[in-house]
């Protein structure tokens, strides 16, 4: 994708993080993604 | 990217277009195009944190890096997404196209967004893809509606008026 002609980059740093979570209870109980096989969707 | 000040308070807004994979049941969007270039998991933007750019010609930091083509893209509108000749239901297999939001390092070009972390905010998917309305707003928590991608007119223009 071509953005056109680029500005100076710039830092953004939302207002509120959605992801933010308080720490886990146990270590190693973090949320992971779920693999998904590809190309199962037809065009 | 906490010991870095931010130059804005808030996320730049961008749209974007995916393809669907997984399942129903578990149902996932993956980048247009970038398969190829980050690998099939890296391309497919995560349910419970921010997609962080890769980049595929080495660099590890400071992503987007000028003057590389590394980053996360996005147009800056939903016309300016289909003036790209996304969603020609023909020739790319366009699943969904949607709202994301962007933060960390972002570059803003005259026409799009390159960006450090995204996020997707609302999708849209065609009426064909229903059945992933609900499995994909618990997936992602996002407001997921059903519609048409792109008018008709709009499908005549990326389909160069076939």
């Amino acid at each position: 994708m071509d953005i056109g002609e680029p500005k100076p980059a710039i830092i953004v740093e939302p207002i509120e993080d959605p992801f933010e979570q308080p720490a886990p209870a146990e270590p190693g109980r973090e949320p992971v993604e779920v693999p998904v096989e590809p190309e199962k969707v037809p065009a | 990217m906490s010991e870095r000040v931010p130059d804005v308070i808030g996320e730049m807004i961008g749209w974007r277009a995916w393809q669907l994979v997984g399942s129903v049941r578990v149902p996932r969007l993956m980048s247009i195009n970038a398969a190829g270039r980050v690998g099939h998991d890296d391309a497919i933007w995560p349910t419970k944190r921010w997609y962080t750019a890769k980049c595929p010609n080495g660099h590890i930091e400071n992503i987007p890096v000028e003057g590389c083509s590394c980053g996360l893209y996005a147009a800056k509108t939903r016309e300016h997404l289909v003036s790209l000749r996304y969603g020609a239901y023909g020739d790319q297999a366009i699943h969904a196209i949607g709202e994301v939001a962007f933060k960390g390092k972002v570059i803003e070009g005259s026409q799009g967004w390159k960006a450090e972390y995204g996020r997707i905010k609302r999708l849209i998917v065609p009426y064909e893809f229903w059945k992933y309305v609900d499995p994909l707003a618990d997936a992602y928590n996002v407001p997921v509606e059903v519609g048409f991608l792109f008018s008709e007119a709009e499908r005549r223009q990326v389909l160069g008026g076939r």
